[in-house]
């Protein structure tokens, strides 16, 4: 996919074309706002980028748990963005990616310790996941394309809304796995027991992470639909 | 950007490392007597579950007038100098039955008597512990609380949900013949349940119940001497 190649590619290395000749741009700028935006439908990182897939797999079998990862992947993701945003005239080129994952690791254990002391019952809840942040490519990505070649502001925006567009595909995937899957969302029963004294059973391989590739696939495939221009010719 | 020194990466390098392990370090060793608490109350809680209702306001005063601690040997003579409560399971599994120390919590309320076992165990990612709460008979199952780290939600993490847990209760440890036995949970869900040592299991989680039949089993048969050394 496009943003593999730019992963491995070490041409990438930032440039602040604006630096000193453009005026100041307001935080608020169309451009500003389309990082926000961008991430929910042309440029999922999920769908269209097709990074993070392996934790949408994992923690997919509840909404709790989709919803709890997602906003653990905004916090981390945002503040990840602006601080190597921050920082981008300082690191050196050939370690910038161990800087990266320094950082990111930095934040996630930051996250566990917290809550581990003041939200025990979330932090237990939680436990594998908040590991699993830090091997979430999406972050990564965000970092090397856009927090090491952008100011601190549009980073920030960028970390967030890519969180979000992440969190989205990870709510809509549980929802379908959950309800189908043990008939329950949140953990509250919906499907209501008359289905099940009529012959109704919950399907098991909506527990499998198979589910979630087939669910992600569809996702997928409605979307393109919608917008052929996301459709890769090759 | 211009292409950086090797000093000045060397430096960046070490000072970055040691500023995120200073940072990492401080406030883990500042937050370490909240989350040691925490730990502490819900290992409380965990006990108290297995044979109440549990209020978080009155845990810790529940807790010290119902709950009395013991520590026993294998050989079911009782050890005065250890305090249940700081035992470790997870490292006296490591040690050799003999020399293994074995808590034993008891329960009295309103004339109502109950035994408590704690019991450790390997689910299919991490450790998972286990509360058995038996009647003072010291056979009927009377509760259960099962607790794990990172088992799969959905699968194998199903075991600390009251639907799962509910199910050994009123199971039999010792058969008619008054041999220990212990209670059993099979393979896979819907299974037909007929007697009194087996439960049913559930689908997709056979690894996390393997390991919860190790705990209640393996693990539960060394307390044999034990439960007759209370009982008489």
């Amino acid at each position: 996919m496009s943003t593999d190649s730019t992963l491995a590619n070490p041409v990438v290395v930032p440039v602040d074309v604006a630096k000193d000749s453009a005026p100041k741009e307001p935080f608020w700028s169309p451009k500003n706002k389309r990082l926000l935006t961008d991430p929910f439908n042309d440029d999922n990182p999920i769908t269209v980028q097709v990074l993070g897939v392996c934790s949408a797999l994992a923690v997919t079998t509840q909404l709790k748990t989709a919803l709890v990862m997602s906003v653990s992947v905004v916090v981390v993701m945002a503040c990840a963005n602006l601080l190597i945003s921050l920082l981008r005239n300082t690191i050196p080129s050939r370690i910038r990616m161990i800087v990266q994952l320094l950082v990111i690791s930095g934040l996630v254990v930051m996250v566990d310790q917290v809550l581990k002391a003041f939200a025990y019952d979330v932090a237990r809840q939680l436990s594998v996941y908040i590991g699993l942040i830090i091997t979430n490519c999406i972050i990564m990505g965000r970092l090397e394309a856009m927090a090491m070649s952008s100011k601190p502001a549009p980073s920030l925006l960028d970390g967030i809304g890519n969180g979000v567009g992440y969190g989205v595909i990870l709510i809509v995937v549980a929802f379908f796995r959950e309800l189908f899957g043990a008939g329950t969302l949140l953990g509250f029963q919906v499907v209501p027991q008359v289905f099940y004294d009529m012959g109704y059973v919950n399907n098991g391989i909506m527990l499998t992470s198979a589910a979630a590739m087939f669910i992600i696939a569809i996702v997928i495939w409605i979307q393109r639909s919608r917008n052929t221009k996301l459709v890769d010719i090759s | 950007m211009q292409q950086h020194s090797n000093s000045y990466t060397l430096r960046y390098a070490i000072f970055f490392t040691t500023a995120v392990a200073i940072v990492l370090a401080l406030l883990a060793s500042g937050l370490r007597p909240m989350q040691e608490r925490n730990i502490a109350q819900a290992k409380r809680a965990a006990i108290l579950q297995s044979v109440m209702e549990v209020n978080k306001e009155t845990l810790e005063s529940d807790y010290n007038s119902y709950i009395t601690e013991f520590v026993y040997a294998l050989d079911g003579s009782e050890k005065v100098d250890e305090a249940a409560f700081d035992v470790d399971i997870r490292k006296q599994v490591k040690l050799a039955d003999e020399e293994r120390s074995y808590p034993v919590y008891r329960y009295d309320r309103d004339g109502e008597t109950r035994y408590i076992i704690p019991l450790e165990g390997k689910g299919l990612w991490g450790p998972i512990t286990a509360f058995v709460a038996l009647d003072s008979d010291l056979n009927t199952i009377s509760g259960v609380v099962f607790e794990h780290e990172k088992e799969t939600p959905g699968l194998g993490a199903e075991i600390s949900m009251a639907m799962f847990e509910d199910r050994y209760q009123g199971k039999k440890l010792y058969s008619d013949g008054g041999e220990l036995v212990s209670v059993r949970v099979l393979k896979g869900s819907g299974n037909l349940i007929d007697s009194e040592h087996e439960v049913d299991g559930l689908t997709g989680a056979t690894m996390t119940l393997n390991g919860v039949n190790g705990m209640m089993t393996d693990e539960l048969l060394l307390y044999e001497n034990i439960l007759t050394s209370i009982k008489s």
